[in-house]
């Protein structure tokens, strides 16, 4: 009894200490454990939202393999072929 | 009696002089074989960022088969089935060495296993534990233990993490 009444203590103490998660398991479905936190596995998918694709297309840099997203506000003339599906 | 039969006959006396002793042999080595049923919990450490992270374990049910002989029954050899059941299904297998105190009313065991969960994702790990046994008669006891996991490869982990489990699981124990 002492014993059990020990792990209740002990589960009771560390439900108390909170955190988001541990083990990939712990988070919901479509989420990944990143260093404590769920994040959803989509989170890096290459979607033009992140500051490195801000005024520019991603797309003709290089960068990612998106369709972009957000409206190109680019000035600079390309200077590749473009094959993507700029908005 | 020719000779041939006299070189026949020196064998045959020998392994027949031998039987009785072939007995008292088996008999010493006789196997016993228990089987354990629990549940338990406790606490999961973790890295997290910066900082530890410290969560409920997912509580888990165990059902052991505990095999020893009654040449040397403080030796126990024991596979245990462990199926998480708490925010995920999951099973896994531990094979332990077990070491006790003896047969008595009361025993005292410690336990070091490899656990290693298969589906639906891995983990793999290294485990120490102690227990008590309390045998309410011949064939029926209660236990309890406390036990100490560490895994350190597996599909479920973070990236570069580890999984420190310290948990308690109480149940029952049947001698067959």
């Amino acid at each position: 009894m002492a014993r059990l009444a020990m792990a209740v203590l002990i589960s009771a103490a560390a439900a108390a200490c909170g955190g988001d998660c541990i083990r990939h398991s712990d988070c919901a479905s479509g989420e990944m454990c990143v260093a404590g936190e769920c994040v959803s596995k989509d989170a890096d998918s290459g979607l033009d939202a992140g500051p490195a694709c801000q005024g520019a297309d991603c797309l003709d840099a290089g960068i990612d393999g998106g369709t972009d997203s957000v409206p190109d506000t680019e000035t600079q003339a390309d200077t590749s072929p473009d094959a993507g599906a700029d908005a | 009696m020719s000779r041939m039969n006299r070189a026949l006959a020196l064998p045959v006396c020998c392994v027949l002089a031998m039987l009785p002793l072939a007995p008292r042999t088996a008999l010493a080595q006789t196997a016993i074989i228990e089987g354990a049923a629990g549940a338990g919990t406790g606490a999961s450490f973790g890295t997290g960022n910066g900082a530890t992270v410290v969560l409920m374990s997912p509580v888990f049910v165990d059902v052991d088969v505990i095999f020893s002989t009654d040449e040397f029954p403080k030796l126990e050899y024991a596979v245990a089935l462990q199926a998480e059941v708490q925010g995920r299904v999951s099973a896994g297998i531990i094979p332990q060495l077990r070491l006790n105190n003896g047969s008595g009313k009361l025993s005292l065991y410690g336990l070091v296993g490899v656990p290693f969960f298969l589906a639906p994702f891995t983990m793999l790990g290294v485990e120490a534990g102690a227990g008590v046994v309390w045998r309410m008669t011949e064939t029926l006891g209660l236990y309890g233990e406390a036990l100490l996991d560490l895994f350190i490869i597996g599909n479920d982990l973070q990236k570069d993490g580890i999984l420190v489990r310290l948990d308690g699981c109480v149940g029952l124990r049947v001698r067959f």
